[in-house]
């Protein structure tokens, strides 16, 4: 199982850098190869590679976030137990949240701390998905065995973190398509389930 | 007097490989590639396409060709066209539902003459030339464009302006057999249908704006808006309306589809400029498609000296 979710982990990344290295010249007949085998659609540069990467990054995060938060309902509801993996799914949440973060960090403010606070005082989008990050990244560090008993009770703060996001996801969007709102619906529902259970 | 003489190196028109010839060529190249006879050499399989649609006759206008064209793989796959899909490369596969032909435009309102245009008389006998246009998105990326097209103020003296013609309102076909989201519309938040747009009449009839009927040479891809769509370079590319069947004139301020859908986001202007942020992001940069890095957005996307002098005394913070 643990295998599986180390493997799942890094498909995002394997799939950024396979379409990234289509920026090179591939020879000749392996190119030729993939798009006779493959498509254009696998074998082909990003037309905006630049919120190819972000979009891909946050998704994923969200994509493990929601994994993370239905291992409880898992147990409590379907008497299936994935406890123990759940640590791991949280982590490469956080990873994954760390990259795109990072990403926009280095692409949208050069680097530059005082931009990114800036931007986060200046568009809630960007302030909600910090706030989200932020969250995230003290779960993160709290984590181990030893300190995570003396803050487990802060880490329920995930599910405000999970509001965050869904406003961040939201947020980002010119018009909320299919695809967000079904995203946006399981957050909202894992975060009613939890409410149900108190 | 600059006299032309032809240097040793010159060649004359006979010279150019046939476009056919130089395709099959392409074409065998990529065959043999395949089979894995080629040796380590690199490929560009762009060039190894023919650009879809049927050859235009055009003049290539001097002033617009010193901009390099995104290719034309980029432009014809990431497209914004709500009709179809809210994806960017939705478009592309969905807008084979679309027919071109037959395709008229009705221009009604307060012109002298209120007229339908039909789309072969068009490509047959208005003036047509190639200008290479740099596009920005308002969602923050942008590109370079090949359009064939001629100036939108040939067809409105057609039709003849009065003193009342002051806006101008253009709009897109509404027929859901072709554009299958406009049935869709407000499950899911797509956009109100028919999409509209508008100029004021002395941005219509400035010589940048362009109406269009193709790029790289052949008609406009149905994707990109066919068989006739709007260019307006210095503004952002959702005022470019695509696939236009009625054009109306009036004397008041004419509605726009973004700007009813949120007001406070998207200004009826919407001018490009990166000193005006949108609410939610800046604009003070663009991703050119294809590119690493972002690039500075320039004011009125590099069109300043064309139409600065429109938006004189207009406060540009709150008329965006």
């Amino acid at each position: 199982m643990r295998k599986i979710i180390w493997f799942v982990a890094f498909l995002p990344i394997l799939y950024i850098l396979y379409k990234l290295s289509w920026g090179f010249e591939y020879p000749r007949y392996v190119a030729g190869f993939i798009y006779e085998h493959g498509g254009s659609v696998l074998g082909k540069f990003p037309n905006d590679p630049l919120k190819f990467i972000a979009d891909l990054l946050g998704i994923t995060a969200i994509q493990f976030l929601i994994a993370t938060l239905t291992v409880t309902p898992l147990k409590s509801y379907l008497k299936i137990n994935l406890i123990k993996y759940r640590r791991l799914l949280g982590l490469w949440s956080f990873t994954y949240a760390f990259m795109h973060s990072l990403f926009f960090f280095i692409a949208d403010n050069e680097g530059n701390v005082s931009l990114m606070i800036e931007d986060a005082y200046k568009r809630p989008f960007v302030f909600f998905g910090l706030s989200a990050f932020l969250i995230l990244f003290m779960m993160a560090i709290t984590s181990h065995k030893k300190l995570f008993s003396k803050f487990v009770k802060w880490h329920k703060l995930v599910y405000l973190a999970a509001v965050f996001i869904s406003l961040h996801y939201i947020m980002s969007q010119k018009v909320v398509g299919l695809d967000v709102a079904v995203y946006v619906g399981v957050l909202v529902g894992l975060l009613v389930l939890r409410l149900l259970k108190r | 007097m600059n006299i032309l003489k032809a240097k040793s190196w010159d060649m004359n028109e006979n010279c150019v490989t046939d476009e056919k010839v130089y395709n099959e060529r392409r074409s065998l190249m990529k065959i043999a590639a395949i089979a894995g006879a080629g040796a380590m050499m690199p490929l560009s399989l762009e060039a190894a396409k023919t650009y879809p649609g049927k050859a235009l006759s055009f003049n290539k206008n001097k002033d617009f060709l010193n901009l390099t064209a995104t290719d034309y793989d980029k432009i014809t796959t990431y497209n914004n066209f709500y009709e179809f899909s809210l994806s960017k490369d939705g478009p592309a596969k969905l807008a084979h539902t679309l027919e071109p032909e037959p395709w008229s435009i009705e221009i009604t309102g307060e012109v002298e003459k209120p007229m339908v245009v039909d789309i072969a008389k068009i490509l047959a006998e208005y003036p047509l030339e190639e200008r290479t246009y740099r596009f920005r998105c308002v969602e923050g990326w942008s590109m370079v464009v090949p359009w064939i097209g001629f100036e939108l103020s040939y067809l409105l003296k057609k039709a003849g302006l009065t003193s009342k013609s002051k806006f101008v309102q253009f709009q897109t076909k509404y027929d859901p057999k072709m554009f299958p989201e406009q049935d869709k519309e407000g499950f899911f938040g797509n956009i109100p249908f028919p999409y509209v747009e508008g100029l004021r009449i002395d941005e219509a009839m400035n010589p940048l704006t362009l109406m269009s009927v193709g790029l790289y040479g052949k008609t406009l891809p149905k994707q990109n808006g066919a068989p006739i769509r709007l260019v307006v370079p210095w503004k952002y590319g959702f005022k470019s309306i695509k696939s236009i069947t009625k054009i109306h004139i009036s004397s008041s301020m004419t509605r726009s589809t973004w700007n009813e859908v949120n007001p406070r986001e998207y200004g009826f202007y919407s001018n490009v400029n990166p000193d005006v942020s949108h609410p939610r992001w800046s604009q003070a940069k663009e991703r050119p498609l294809g590119a690493f890095f972002k690039q500075k957005t320039e004011m009125f996307n590099g069109y300043e000296t064309e139409v600065a002098s429109l938006y004189k005394g207009m406060d540009l913070k709150k008329q965006f």
